[in-house]
């Protein structure tokens, strides 16, 4: 049975030298599941997501001295995570200068094994890559995530009203490309 | 089709990627061993005094067998070499003199010393 513990205790073994790694660890198993599928609509490829997953952990490892608890561990994990893909995403950009980096994620799609989806599925998956990255993000945490806007805020610093507006946006082109794609 | 909090029930907003089987247990025991490993490097990282002055000491002291090597061969060859350019030099102006004068004066010279 997975133990339940309280953020203010983990806060408080992450202040001990003697718990700090078990704390950590209960970081990284609590939260590595959503980090993953956060990462993963981003990058589609399982094997990007993967390398992306373990900067992140490993970055949150480097950092953890200066977590204060001000936000919550999982506003804090998914600023970090988000952070790690847009530079993947960027670093993608700039070493394939001529390639279109959203149409070879939606190429391989199709191809990408452990793909589960069906044919709606699949092209809700090819809209979303249509739309620019932050859009991108913000449609996948809140129709997927269901994450407030108030925590997307706090991950994404940006304004809530303007979160309000991307989301609605991107609700509206993924209609029109869905009704394209029919 | 339209996207919504009704269309949530209707697409689903499940998440259509899977991962390979036991991904995430192996992905924290992936990990772990870096952090362990991490640990290890940070701890042989703690050296003794002598551990740490250790390249200085190794440093300074190749400085000084470099100056020493240069004083002791370098130097002396590069002495000599210049004395031996002097000496070049003085015969290349004796000679340039003796050019300088004309057969006259050297006979008048030849027959004052006679």
């Amino acid at each position: 049975m997975k133990e339940i513990i309280e953020e203010s205790e983990i806060l408080a073994m992450l202040a001990s030298e003697q718990t700090k790694r078990k704390a950590f660890s209960w970081i990284m198993k609590t939260y590595q599941q959503k980090m993953y599928y956060h990462i993963r609509k981003m990058l589609i490829n399982h094997d990007d997501t993967d390398d992306v997953l373990q900067n992140t952990f490993l970055k949150a490892w480097l950092h953890i001295a200066s977590f204060r608890g001000e936000s919550s561990l999982s506003t804090w994990l998914y600023r970090i995570a988000t952070n790690e893909t847009l530079d993947f995403l960027r670093s993608k950009k700039q070493t394939n200068e001529y390639v279109d980096i959203e149409d070879t994620l939606a190429l391989s799609l199709q191809d990408t094994s452990y793909f589960s989806g069906n044919e709606i599925e699949l092209k809700l998956q090819k809209a979303i890559l249509l739309l620019p990255e932050k859009q991108r993000l913000v449609f996948n945490m809140k129709y997927f995530d269901d994450i407030t806007y108030e925590q997307m805020s706090e991950i994404l610093e940006t304004s809530v009203g303007a979160l309000k507006a991307s989301y609605h946006l991107a609700t509206k082109k993924i209609e029109k490309l869905i009704l394209l794609m029919d | 089709m339209e996207i919504n909090d009704n269309s949530r029930n209707e697409v689903g907003n499940k998440v259509p990627f899977t991962t390979p089987d036991n991904y995430f247990e192996e992905f924290s025991a992936k990990i772990e061993q870096l952090l362990d490993k991490q640990e290890e490097s940070n701890q042989v990282i703690n050296l003794s005094l002598w551990q740490r002055v250790q390249p200085y000491v190794y440093l300074a002291a190749m400085f000084i067998g470099l100056y020493v090597s240069i004083t002791t061969f370098v130097k002396p060859s590069i002495q000599q070499k210049q004395k031996e350019q002097e000496l070049v030099e003085l015969a290349i102006q004796k000679e340039l003199l003796l050019d300088e004068i004309d057969d006259y004066a050297l006979y008048e010279l030849l027959s004052y010393n006679n």
